[in-house]
């Protein structure tokens, strides 16, 4: 699998490559991508807390401006903790390269990895995301 | 004495007590980031929190209610105990014990019931998501009030002033209902109840507030043991990081290397046990009896999952009135707070789960800082905002009588 560790911008993300695909594109949205994917993505509600249920919403796009036709997983992580959460965050097809996971939860302080895993038939890839949280 | 030899001694004493003063007077220098872990550990009191999945949370009639059958002997199978028997208002809503005494020694060490209005999970394995399945627990536990939900409906059919409060908060007799509607009722009286016993301000408190508002003067009233012991926690101790915000919660569970057999060959699952109590029992906020009809309440128990490491790990508790509630941890195998910093402090990390917590290495600390961390602990107590009214006496109840709250 190939791992790739996202950079997070901050910035409006272009996506006129991307014609049918790329609709989440708010300002304060969170941006990855590799060759393959580009993958945008924000919390519901805005902000991470510690001990604050929340969802997120993402959307992932192929290099060619298509919609993922898979479901990508999502997880979290701290690792520098060794541990992940004790909640399954469960993923719901949106439509058009949309997903809402549900079931979030960050119970300490620190460093969360946010792990989106998006299998396909050509292959698996991995993005990452690195969040502190106070 | 002779006059000169007593001189001196005035002297060394009140260059004592000056030096005592001038230590209390002293604000330490906290960095940026210890700030913000202070910031987080308030404000405190939070705002009244009502449980979306009780209707009668709030309710005076409810709260009154509750309140009667707290202390209510009746409603253990035999009248033997009530849930003040172990949950005692004047030992710290405890018992003091290392391990509760039902109808049998138990294996766990009985919780304090402050704050709980703010938990997320009850119990030391978290079997129950609210506060009113929490409550249905003892009242049915074998080894404890025995009771059945036959038994509870009788008890406050049969029983005037309950009958009658009852009938105020729900709107019907309780014969009117299902025996598990009554039992559940009850026990959301109950957390009605309970969700009262809020503790009040502390001096940790009031130094984080005048140490945020830059007020020196205010400040300095806090001993300054309490300040490198807070500077400890909120530091080399890491302690912050699961002891987090006002409640000094973060509400979830933890293995920190104290041994889960109770006896030989008897393990106590803990929070592995309380996961799988939650996906089987009707009483959970995913069940029928939950009154949130928006299913918010009940996303963290949807989305609990069972892992390995769950074994052996008990709940986090609250650090507010920790110096009341000894003897400590889930099995109530360490008797002072002195005992539970050493624990920390020298931890046995073989005895750790190997895909634990990482972080959690032994401290070393000093006498110093192991004293300066049990100073720190006890300022974080404050008796109840509302004291817990135990007069049955004075007890009315009738149609034009409203319940105000306790």
């Amino acid at each position: 699998m190939r791992i790739f560790t996202g950079v997070i911008l901050l910035t409006l993300s272009t996506t006129s490559a991307f014609a049918d695909c790329g609709t989440l594109n708010a300002p304060t949205d969170q941006q990855l991508s590799s060759k393959a994917y580009q993958l945008q993505y924000r919390m519901e509600p805005d902000g991470l807390a510690v001990s604050q249920d929340f969802s997120v919403l993402f959307e992932v796009c192929k290099s060619d401006g298509t919609a993922v036709e898979g479901t990508p997983s999502v997880d979290a992580y701290m690792p520098m903790h060794g541990h992940g959460m004790n909640y399954r965050a469960q993923v719901e097809k949106l439509g058009d390269g949309k997903f809402r996971a549900t079931g979030f939860m960050f119970h300490m302080p620190g460093k969360w990895q946010f792990k989106f895993d998006i299998n396909e038939p050509q292959g698996s890839e991995q993005l990452t995301a690195d969040h502190m949280v106070k | 004495m002779s006059g000169p030899r007593q001189a001196v001694l005035v002297l060394l004493v009140c260059g004592m007590i000056g030096q005592v003063e001038a230590a209390g007077a002293e604000v330490l220098a906290f960095d940026e980031a210890e700030r913000q872990l202070i910031e987080s550990h308030g404000p405190w009191p939070p705002a009244p929190r009502h449980d979306p999945s009780n209707r009668v949370s709030g309710n005076p009639d409810a709260i009154e209610l509750g309140r009667h059958l707290y202390f209510d002997a009746e409603l253990s199978i035999d009248g033997s105990m009530s849930c003040a028997t172990c949950h005692i208002p004047k030992t710290g809503l405890g018992d003091g014990l290392a391990t509760g005494k039902g109808r049998e020694q138990l294996s766990r060490n009985t919780p304090h019931l402050f704050n709980l209005a703010y938990s997320r999970w009850y119990g030391w394995g978290g079997g129950a998501d609210s506060l009113w399945a929490q409550s249905i627990r003892p009242i049915m536990a074998p080894l404890e009030m025995a009771a059945t939900p036959t038994h509870v409906v009788t008890r406050i059919k049969d029983q005037p002033l309950l009958s009658c409060l009852y009938q105020k908060t729900f709107g019907s007799p309780v014969a009117g209902h299902g025996e598990q509607e009554g039992l559940v009722n009850a026990a959301k009286s109950l957390a009605a109840f309970q969700e009262t016993m809020v503790t009040g301000r502390t001096s940790f408190d009031a130094f984080r507030d005048a140490l945020l508002a830059g007020d020196s003067n205010s400040a300095d009233q806090y001993p300054v043991e309490a300040q490198r012991g807070l500077k400890l926690f909120v530091g080399k101790g890491q302690c912050s990081l699961c002891h987090f915000g006002p409640q000094f919660t973060n509400g979830e569970f933890g293995d920190v290397g104290i041994p889960h057999f109770h006896g030989k060959g008897v393990v106590d699952k803990g929070r592995y046990g309380g996961i799988q109590n939650l996906q089987k029992t009707p009483y959970s906020l995913a069940g029928p009896f939950s009154d949130d009809g928006t299913e918010k309440t009940a996303r963290k128990t949807r989305h609990v999952t069972l892992q390995d490491r769950n074994w052996g790990e008990f709940k986090t508790p609250s650090l507010r009135n920790v110096a009341e509630t000894a003897p400590y941890m889930h099995n109530g195998s360490l008797p002072t707070l002195d005992a539970v910093v050493r624990h920390y402090s020298e931890i046995d990390e073989a005895r750790l789960h190997v895909d634990g917590e990482k972080i959690l290495k032994p401290l070393h600390l000093s006498v110093q800082e192991t004293g300066d961390l049990v100073a720190f602990l006890k300022s974080l107590s404050a008796p109840l905002v509302q004291p817990i009214n135990e007069d049955m006496t004075a007890a009315e109840c009738s149609p034009g009588h409203t319940n105000q709250r306790p």
